[in-house]
């Protein structure tokens, strides 16, 4: 195939409103907010930790926690996204309706729900486990 | 009498009941009643095989008859080597034995002559021993291990001999050296019988190699078979077509001797036995005189259809036993400890029946085979017997002195143990060759064996005839070295070492009152009756086995029935070869009395002290010097020479070879250093090391 | 859509029930430890679990093709393969689990039993998928299935009390475990993505097709130059073995096992010693392609006909069987601690095992041969499970009732204090000696067999020395390997029945750990039983890999 930039511009277009929205979000709340400088404020990461001195320090195993979790979900997001585009919609009809053959149709779905089953397996574990009380 | 293949079996499995038996309830309920087990055992074990015995001597003399008698009509002619072989379980099999690579592994026990024979030998000296281990083991705190691990070592004993495949016989081979390693080690506090079941165990292992090796090389250069008659068929067939590899068959044979030499302690791999008597005597005698150490005696004997098609296997064989005859027997000159004179007595011993395996060459179509391994297996019979009796015996001494056996130590104790003596007499008779004892017919006719190898050898007749000679000196010095032995140990000035009655005190309920005065009447200090009744048994046997079974023929002509040995010669006896040995046997008794009796000990010359103690004092310097001088001094050297290469030489390299693989491991020790990023490391160079030699050979 | 492919696809489902209870076995006891701690209710649990899952697999062991056609679509497009070698070592992962749900019962804290019986479970899934898998990408996750929960077992297993965390050992044996795992299991990841990128699939038949062709079209073109594709085949096949090698505690990549072994509890030892092995040698078979059953002989030994295979691999698997045997003995004999020096015997065995793997293409010229390699392997790998797991079930019972059994010299006396169970650890020594009727001389026997009966090789060969003789040589290098494994086999013996027992060991008179004691039990059972009578697991395997010869000697009739 040859290659046709005209295939690429709704890439473009959402580059450009992905840039867009942030550079006007930053502008928006600069011109908007108040401005109050405390030291707290001028820290680089204010709701972190001190990023000066030395680097061999303690972490509190709860960062490492919540990390995984978030992993966890956003894998799942991973997994769920081809899933959700393969799905059949309804369509018109002639029209194939998706990749998927439907022998596999009913497979697929249960399969999934499995999957976000196991997930909420993980979650309900993380729970009990105590890993979103902070203290 | 029913079918011996119904009856068979129970020859291991009583002993092995027993084993288990006091094993499990020894220690917690039968405690010193635990030798019942073990004697009941080994006595019934022993009378079945008198029943298996009696029902191949029937098959013997029904053959016998036949073939003199002429067979009665309508019967099939009898077997002229009776022999039942009762297969009662099938182990494993893969694919078809005998036809490709497969295997078959039974359990299978054989009665033949050869079989019975032994069996009947190791049941009979076990049930003695047993008995005489209950007195001697007495108030010991292994007292239940000890006859489990004996009751053990029978049952591991008379499945080797009874055995109808190699593998059945290599697990009774492996097993008598385990339970040889459990009694030598017996007393494991003790610093010297631990390391001495260790170097036992690992000596006759480096001899087990090769048998293992031998076993498998004829398992797969003969058909694939593991049981002794179809691999000698098979050998048979293929001497017959002229397609046998003499090569093969010679290494195989070598392989086999090998383990042979390991459990018989033949040079070089004897240095184990020596320090094995850190073992209870009832052990050593058991073990280490009369039954486990033939085991290789009887392995040789058993592949005799092999060895007779491989005339360099044999002298090979005839050679080193003939090496341990002599070495073994100028070490024991100079012993000090009563069981080490003994125990390099059996290894001479050994090596005499090794000479007469090895003798058996079979020349110009004569075989004359038979005849040199019936006489090997005769000695082999009667020296358990003498050889039992002898080490009972020194073991009722050490009983008696406390747990001494240094004959410095003690002296002139012909009064002291009257019973003890007696029977050691008659078994230091039996090993000089005395005439008319046992020992004289059974070394009469491996001499024999090897004048007439020397005289009808194709190969090597004139070393044949070296070996002789060596055996006829030999004999003259174990005559001397036996007697010496008695006669520093019961001949005298009565002394009785202290010990002894730290001992008696302590067990003041049996083996005579205690006297704690040493010097005043002689003391009796004799063992129980439970020790000495089976030392009188013995001592019958072994006096008179010999005259009963040799020159008659009995025992020739009934082992000569065993399946694979060719048809024997008929031999008559050599009345000069006897004269000369009984010359040479009395020559040696006469110089140990000479040298022990009619010196200074002499008790006679001490009660005539008239002539003066000073005189006698110097007399005996004189003549020790020039004994010293003449006999010690040149015996001495040599065997201390002897000494000196078998401890350094011989112990080191087997020492050596431990050391060596530990060394290794610790060359290979700091590669593990712990740290995860070499451990990836490693793996990465490993995988690119076999990369890279892939991609080199593409 | 062509519904051979569809069964293929979905067919495999029903029979993959036993994994899939153990998952949601699995499921409920990660959840139900959070409510409940008590390790006998999720220890029963788990046991429920897997004789379910062993039901589910007894009532559907094995598929029915209707056809051949639809038998030859579900090998090239199912990602399961379910044969008679796939069941054979599901069932013997469920097996295997038993004996460790069993083994570990006492060994961790209360309140995270439920979590480790839930680690495990999803190793026996893991092990059993390796066992059936197709597919490089199954193969790979089932891998991961059972690498995963071992990562986890090594931290759970070890604190006694909750808040307490790992000593500095277990911190250590847990974080080398996990970093040189996830290392090896990237090699494998990476020779799976070179076969892959050569072959255009991951379907493990499909890949053998096309190194078939690759082969046949280098020899028609060009015989003498040796096709690149087959070197790029070598190279991935290699990094493949590298990876697994660590699985299997192959040497070099051996390392971790003593440190790791040491410094865990024995209970994760057991675990430790028992499932990658099996995983391991499961997927190097699967792989390596000697196990191909329903595929014509044409695939199959024109696979293997090749130099490239039958020439080179044996001599890879060579020298890893004979350097790792030879030093996994010689370092054993250097030990004092018991777990380290099982350590190092579980790598001397695994390189017994890689004996069978070497000599089994070579063995395909062996029309007569009783014994193909494979089979002799996955023989040894039942035998070896229980008496390992045994020898460390000994000691996992005497740590659980309070008996130091850290280094040899605590065992001094176990005769005395109790001989029940010294009595039975000299079986399993025994049997890891190999001495005659116990399971451990069968195995031995039977790998020992195999490569002696390797073929004279007929064809010019790559190395100087002739196949026979290296293989024989092998053989011989294994025996001896053999009496030196006795050695320190036999002092553990010799210490337990020798020696005094220290007062310390005498008093200890803790509870009873009664299911490790009964896992204890059925390894001696089985040591035992398949020494005296090994028919039964013989003519298992047996049937579980198909005789190459068979299906050689059939073509040869044929034609």
């Amino acid at each position: 195939m040859d290659f046709a930039l005209s295939t690429y511009y709704p890439i473009f277009l959402f580059l450009l409103v992905v840039v867009g929205f942030a550079v006007s979000a930053l502008v928006a709340t600069h011109l908007l907010g108040p401005s109050r400088r405390t030291p707290v404020k001028q820290m680089p990461y204010e709701s972190g930790m001190d990023p000066i001195g030395d680097a061999r320090q303690h972490f509190d195993v709860k960062f490492y926690l919540i990390a995984i979790l978030f992993l966890v979900f956003d894998v799942e997001l991973l997994f769920l996204y081809p899933w959700a585009a393969m799905y059949p919609w309804a369509s018109g009809p002639g029209e194939p309706s998706s990749y998927l053959p439907g022998e596999f149709q009913s497979l697929v779905f249960w399969e999934v729900l499995v999957f976000l089953l196991s997930v909420v397996v993980a979650y309900i574990y993380a729970w009990r486990r105590g890993v979103f009380r902070w203290r | 009498m029913s079918d011996v293949r119904s009856f068979l079996w129970l020859i291991p499995a009583l002993p092995l009941t027993a084993a288990v038996f006091i094993a499990s309830f020894g220690p917690r309920w039968l405690r010193r009643h635990s030798h019942w087990p073990c004697i009941l055992a080994t006595a019934g074990a022993c009378v079945v095989a008198f029943m298996a015995f009696h029902s191949v001597h029937d098959g013997v003399s029904h053959f016998v008859s036949a073939h003199h008698g002429g067979a009665a009509e309508g019967e099939a002619a009898p077997d002229p080597h009776p022999h039942k072989t009762a297969v009662y379980y099938e182990w494993f099999k893969v694919g078809e034995a005998g036809t490709g690579h497969g295997v078959d592994v039974g359990i299978a026990l054989n009665a033949d002559a050869l079989s019975t024979t032994m069996a009947l030998m190791v049941t009979f000296i076990g049930t003695l021993i047993a008995v005489y281990s209950a007195g001697y083991m007495r108030g010991d705190e292994g007292y239940a291990r000890f006859f489990a691990e004996v009751s053990l070592f029978v049952f591991m004993m008379t499945t080797l001999v009874l055995a109808d495949n190699f593998a059945l016989l290599y697990l009774g081979w492996e097993g008598v050296g385990l339970s040889s390693y459990l009694l030598i080690g017996f007393w494991f506090a003790k610093p010297a019988a631990a390391a001495a079941a260790r170097k036992a165990f690992l000596v006759t292992r480096i001899g087990d190699v090769g048998l293992f090796l031998g076993i498998l090389l004829l398992w797969s250069s003969f058909g694939h078979h593991l049981d002794y008659q179809n691999i000698f068929q098979s050998v048979k067939a293929a001497e017959e077509a002229k397609t046998l590899d003499y090569g093969l068959l010679t290494t195989a044979c070598l392989l086999l001797m090998c383990g042979a030499v390991g459990k018989s302690a033949q040079f070089p791999l004897h240095v184990w036995l020596p320090d094995a008597m850190e073992g209870p005597t009832p052990v050593s005698a058991l073990i280490h005189a009369a039954t486990m150490v033939t085991a290789g005696v009887y392995l040789v004997a058993r592949c005799t259809p092999l060895f007779m098609l491989a005339p360099n296997a044999q002298v090979v064989v005839a050679t080193l036993g003939a090496i341990t005859m002599v070495l073994a027997a100028l070490i024991a000159l100079t012993q000090n400890d009563l069981k080490r004179v003994l125990a390099y007595s059996t290894l001479s011993q050994l090596g005499y029946m090794f000479v007469a395996l090895g003798s058996g060459v079979a020349s110009a179509g004569k075989a004359f085979v038979t005849f040199a391994v019936v006489a090997a297996m005769f000695h082999l019979f009667t020296h358990a017997f003498f050889k039992a009796l002898l080490f009972l015996s020194a073991g009722s001494v050490m009983h008696a002195m406390g747990h001494v056996i240094d004959m410095r130590r003690f002296s002139g104790l012909r009064k002291v143990l009257p019973h003890t003596h007696w029977t050691f007499l008659c078994g230091a008779f039996t090993l000089a060759g005395f005439p008319l004892l046992s020992g004289f017919w059974s070394k009469d006719a491996i001499l024999d064996a090897a004048w007439t190898a020397g005289h009808r050898a194709d190969h090597y007749a004139a070393w044949y005839l070296v070996l002789w000679f060596a055996g006829l000196a030999t004999a003259g010095l174990t005559a001397f070295y036996t007697f010496r032995a008695y006669f520093l140990t019961f001949w005298g000035e009565v002394r009785i070492p202290h010990e002894a009655f730290e001992h008696h005190h302590g067990h003041g309920e049996h083996g005579g009152h205690s006297d704690r005065d040493g010097h005043g009447e002689t003391p009796r200090l004799e063992s129980p009756p439970v020790m000495t009744v089976p030392l009188m048994i013995l001592s019958v046997f072994a006096l008179g086995i010999g005259a009963a079974l040799g020159p008659t023929g009995l025992f020739e002509h009934f082992v000569a029935h065993t399946p694979g040995f060719p048809p024997p010669e008929t031999e008559s006896l050599n009345w000069s070869m006897m004269l000369l040995s009984t010359l040479v046997g009395l020559g040696g008794i006469g110089v140990a009395y000479w040298m022990y009796v009619r010196q200074p000990e002499l008790p006679g010359r001490l009660a005539d002290a008239a002539k003066g103690f000073y005189q006698l004092s110097l007399n005996k310097f004189h003549i020790d010097e020039l004994y010293e001088l003449f006999v010690l001094k040149p015996l001495a050297g040599f065997t201390t020479f002897a000494r000196i290469f078998d401890l350094n030489v011989l112990d080191g390299l087997v020492d050596l070879t431990g050391y060596m693989l530990r060394w290794l491991g610790f060359l290979a020790r700091p590669v593990q250093n712990g740290l995860v990023q070499f451990y990836a490391l490693a793996m990465v160079l490993g995988m690119t090391v076999f990369l890279i030699a892939l991609l080199l050979k593409l | 859509m062509n519904p051979n492919l569809v069964t293929a696809l979905t067919g495999y489902l029903p029979y993959l029930v036993p994994e899939m209870l153990l998952g949601a076995a699995a499921c409920v006891l990660f959840l139900g430890g959070t409510w409940r701690a008590n390790r006998h209710l999720w220890g029963g649990v788990a046991l429920v679990s897997l004789a379910m899952a062993a039901l589910a697999l007894s009532f559907n062991p094995l598929p029915h093709y209707e056809s051949a056609s639809v038998a030859d679509a579900s090998r090239y497009a199912s990602p399961v393969m379910l044969d008679r070698l796939a069941l054979l070592l599901r069932g013997v992962s469920l097996a295997g689990g038993l004996l460790l749900v069993l083994l570990c019962w006492d060994s961790m804290p209360e309140n995270r039993a439920a979590e480790y019986h839930a680690c495990l479970l999803l190793m026996v899934a893991g092990m059993g998928l390796c066992a059936a898998a197709n597919e490089l990408v199954t193969l790979f996750l089932a891998l991961e299935l059972t690498s995963i929960p071992t990562y986890l077992i090594l931290y759970l297993g070890k604190s006694s009390t909750p808040n307490d965390g790992l000593d500095a050992a277990g911190q250590e044996a847990a974080m080398k475990y996990f970093l040189l795992s996830i290392f090896s299991s990237a090699l494998t990841l990476f020779g799976f993505s070179y076969l892959y990128g050569m072959a255009g699939t991951t379907n493990l038949p499909g890949l053998a097709d096309a190194f078939r062709r690759a082969s046949d079209l280098s020899a028609a073109t060009e015989p003498t130059v040796p096709s690149p594709l087959m070197g790029m085949g070598m190279v991935a096949l290699v990094m493949v073995v590298a990876g697994l090698g660590f699985r299997l505690t192959a040497v070099p990549f051996h390392f971790y096992a003593p440190d790791v072994y040491q410094g865990t509890t024995t209970a994760n030892a057991a675990v430790l010693a028992f499932v990658p092995k099996v995983a391991g040698f499961a997927a190097l078979v699967r792989v390596l392609g000697f196990v191909l059953p329903n595929l014509s002989h044409e695939v199959f030994t024109a696979t293997l006909s090749r130099p490239i295979l039958r020439e080179q691999l044996p001599i890879l698997l060579w020298i890893v069987a004979a350097v790792t045997m030879t030093l996994g003995n010689l370092l054993g004999l250097l030990q004092d601690n018991l777990r380290r020096l099982l350590a190092y015997s579980s790598v001397a065995h695994a390189g017994y095992m890689l004996i069978g793997l070497a000599a089994a293409p070579r063995l395909l010229d062996a029309f007569d041969a009783p014994v193909d390699g494979v089979d002799a392997v996955f023989f040894y790998l039942v035998t070896y499970g229980a008496m390992t797991l045994g020898a460390f079930g000994v000691l996992q019972y005497l740590s659980s009732s309070g008996q130091k059994a850290e280094t040899v010299d605590d065992l001094a006396g176990l005769s005395k204090t109790r001989p029940g169970l010294a009595l039975i650890m000299v079986l399993f020594l025994f049997s890891l000696i190999g001495i005659p009727f116990t399971a451990g001389f069968m195995g031995k026997f039977l790998l020992f067999a195999g490569a002696l009966d390797v073929p004279p090789s007929q064809e010019t060969t790559f190395w100087p020395p002739d196949q026979r003789t290296l293989f024989v040589g092998l053989a011989l290098l294994a025996a001896l390997n053999a009496a030196i494994g006795g050695w320190y086999y036999l002092r553990i013996a010799a210490v337990m029945y020798l020696r005094d027992p220290s007062p310390l060991a005498a008093a200890a008179e803790g509870k009873r750990s009664w299911p490790t004691l009964a896992a204890v039990g059925l390894c001696g059972a089985l040591t035992l039983g398949i020494g005296i009578n090994p028919d039964p697991l013989k003519r298992a395997v047996q049937s579980a890999v198909p005789r190459l010869t068979d299906m050689v000697s059939v073509s040869a009739v044929e034609h």
